[in-house]
């Protein structure tokens, strides 16, 4: 089982990016569940193509003891699994604990054991800001770290905060960082300026998606790119995402 | 089973061993209590009138430990304190609370730092949080297994030596589990109330077997099996004669499994049994005449299974008049025997209004202490978790204390006070 942490500050396209990653390497045979840590909840809402599925704090909320697998764990497209860890409303309470319950919850309910996944990937929100936040490169929950940035300076300073927190873990051998996916936002140049940022951080950049409004289109019928145009060059550039991903996991 | 919603409430009488004197069974060992301060308070009262003020320690947690964490201020606190012990322990639990769901502290990273700069001290990230009382791993269930991991398999060959685990107390040397394992070939019942120092306790890890006395040490054996084989069997505590049997066959089963069977001490052991529950009943009779038709109140501080002693008194002919328990589990054979059986209510201790209710009988008698403060009782024995009661011998040893309370009315408080219990 590989287990990945895609970060990523906000609306940088990281569930995007995350989803058709899932879907690319679902194409490949491969079993995959998409764990989206994001208060938000809607990191896997192209992927099982239907209204948002309901997060694994809302049920544990709503059913307590009773809850079992089929209450968190939906089937998405091809041979994807997806989760929402889900959070609090904005302002009140604490994102990061809701990530440690639902991963806490997933474990007891032997949720690995039972669908056996050959990738999971956990979507995390934007830095590494608490404890929670980082539990997906503690304890063994991912092993592999890919940050999506763009070359915007905000994102880029996420991005660095993400490559210290992986560094200052690593020393445990928790997690390691893989490197920077680019999505390109096309800016002036963007990618000698995340080169340079990569050299920085010690990583390299796996691979550059370039902006097209492929994306958008397959998100207006709620699937990914290489669900709703295979025979796009952005499906292409996401199976390539996903086979450098794969290598550089080993 | 009545119900009604109010502030939990716990009586005064309301105790038991909790997290620092369970955590204080590990000989040489020190605590450190990392906390808001307020979260320390009742283990620090506690801890004074138990006796362990010198091996409890607290790091006070401000609004910026809460904003920036504290796992260096960890690090910093146990070198102050190292510096300042005059011995160094050999152990050192440290607790953070309920707090550190929300800080995430990455423990194990703090342990292996810790352990790096001091090497000849064990340290052990412990969690007190009461939040976990329902859950799978309630606090007492996780202190445990870090407790027993503290025993280290060093020897290929495990000694002919059987550990007792979950339990607070040794098993009183009158029982007859000691006989029984001494046909079986096994020299020694080792218990870490028992060790001298801490070397006698990290030793009982080259034992052939664990042998769970209580349900909260179950994960613990668990955990021992996986990381080295070490062999266990749940045993627990249990008062009905059939499930004592059943218990001690499962227990010669296993040993014949572990190479340690003695065919030829099987009639011995037969023997033996039969005697020891003859001993029993006729413990049981005695108790009966004493207490003469007199209710019988017990509480789930008293018995790790209140429900199955309930039953066993009940159908040994006992006038139960309620069990008075915290927390319980609805799909539990005996509750469910005692609802559908009889007529002895079972009272949520948690609910002050059903409290009060029940303040009303003094000539009855009471098995624990918050079942002698809520019945008023003027009998009361005062028993904790089953202390070292085992076997035949252990309804014998239940009988001859409720025989021997009813010889005086009970000094309740005086013996909330020798319990060491913060009121």
């Amino acid at each position: 089982m590989i287990k990945i942490a895609v970060y990523g500050k906000g609306g940088i396209g990281k569930s995007t990016t995350t989803s058709n990653l899932s879907a690319a390497l679902s194409d490949m045979g491969l079993k995959v569940m998409q764990i989206g840590c994001d208060p938000k909840a809607d990191s896997t809402k192209n992927l099982v193509s239907t209204e948002r599925i309901p997060t694994v704090l809302d049920q544990i909320k709503s059913k307590g003891k009773s809850i079992s697998l089929d209450d968190i764990v939906f089937p998405g497209y091809g041979k994807t699994f997806c989760v929402e860890a889900g959070g609090p409303t904005p302002g009140i309470g604490c994102a990061g604990r809701g990530i440690i319950a639902a991963f806490e919850e997933l474990e007891r309910l032997h949720a690995y054991e039972q669908y056996e996944p050959d990738v999971v990937l956990y979507d995390v929100l934007g830095d590494v800001v608490c404890g929670g936040f980082a539990m997906p490169i503690r304890n063994g929950y991912a092993e592999h770290v890919f940050v999506v940035t763009s070359g915007e300076m905000m994102s880029l300073y996420a991005a660095n905060n993400i490559a210290s927190a992986v560094k200052s873990f690593g020393r445990r051998g928790y997690a390691r960082m893989e490197g920077l996916i680019l999505n390109s936002r096309n800016i002036e140049n963007e990618e000698q300026i995340v080169q340079r940022a990569a050299v920085e951080m010690e990583t390299k950049i796996v691979k550059i998606m370039p902006r097209s409004g492929d994306v958008q289109a397959a998100e207006n019928t709620r699937k990914t790119v290489v669900e709703a145009l295979p025979e796009s060059d952005m499906a292409k550039h996401y199976r390539e995402l996903a086979k450098n991903v794969l290598e550089a996991c080993g | 089973m009545k119900r009604k919603k109010t502030l939990e409430y716990n009586c005064p009488s309301y105790g038991g061993w909790g997290m620092v004197r369970s955590g204080m069974l590990v000989p040489e060992s020190c605590q450190l209590f990392v906390s808001p301060p307020a979260c320390g308070r009742h283990g620090a009262l506690g801890a004074v009138r138990q006796g362990f003020k010198d091996r409890l320690f607290y790091l006070c947690l401000e609004e910026s430990d809460i904003v920036s964490g504290y796992d260096q201020a960890i690090l910093e606190t146990t070198e102050e304190l190292f510096l300042r012990l005059l011995h160094r322990p050999k152990v050192l639990l440290i607790f953070v609370s309920c707090l550190d769901d929300l800080i995430g502290t990455d423990g194990e990273a703090v342990v292996e730092a810790l352990s790096e700069r001091f090497p000849d001290v064990k340290f052990r990230m412990c969690h007190m949080n009461p939040l976990a009382n329902d859950s799978e791993e309630p606090p007492l269930v996780s202190l445990w297994k870090n407790v027993y991991s503290l025993m280290e398999r060093k020897k290929e060959q495990p000694e002919k030596k059987i550990n007792v685990i979950g339990s607070y107390r040794p098993v009183s040397q009158e029982s007859e589990l000691f006989s029984f394992l001494k046909y079986a070939g096994i020299e020694e019942i080792c218990h870490i109330g028992n060790c001298r120092n801490y070397e006698e306790f990290r030793d009982m890890g080259n034992n052939c077997m664990n042998l769970v006395a209580a349900a909260s040490a179950q994960k613990a054996a668990e955990e021992i099996w996986k990381k080295n084989g070490m062999e266990y069997l749940n045993l627990p505590v249990s008062y009905h004669f059939e499930k004592i049997e059943e218990n001690y066959m499962l227990l010669w089963k296993k040993l014949a499994e572990l190479g340690m069977h003695k065919k030829e001490k099987e009639t011995l052991v037969e023997e033996l049994l039969k005697n020891r529950k003859k001993d029993a009943v006729a413990a049981v009779a005695l108790a009966k005449e004493k207490v003469s038709g007199r209710k019988i109140y017990l509480d789930d501080s008293a018995f790790a299974a209140p429900f199955a002693a309930a039953r066993f008194l009940l159908e040994s002919g006992f006038l139960v008049g309620a069990v008075y328990v915290s927390e319980w589990n609805e799909s539990d054979a005996d509750y469910q025997w005692i609802l559908e059986n009889t007529d002895t209510e079972i009272c949520n201790v948690r609910v002050y209004t059903m409290v009060e209710d029940w303040k009303t009988e003094a000539d009855t008698v009471a098995i624990g202490l918050e079942a002698a403060y809520i019945s008023g009782s003027d009998y009361v024995v005062s028993l904790f978790q089953d202390e070292g009661m085992y076997g035949f011998e252990g309804v014998t040893q239940l009988m001859r204390r409720i025989i021997d309370c009813m010889t005086e009315k009970a000094d309740l408080p005086a013996l909330i006070e020798q319990s060491g219990f913060v009121v």
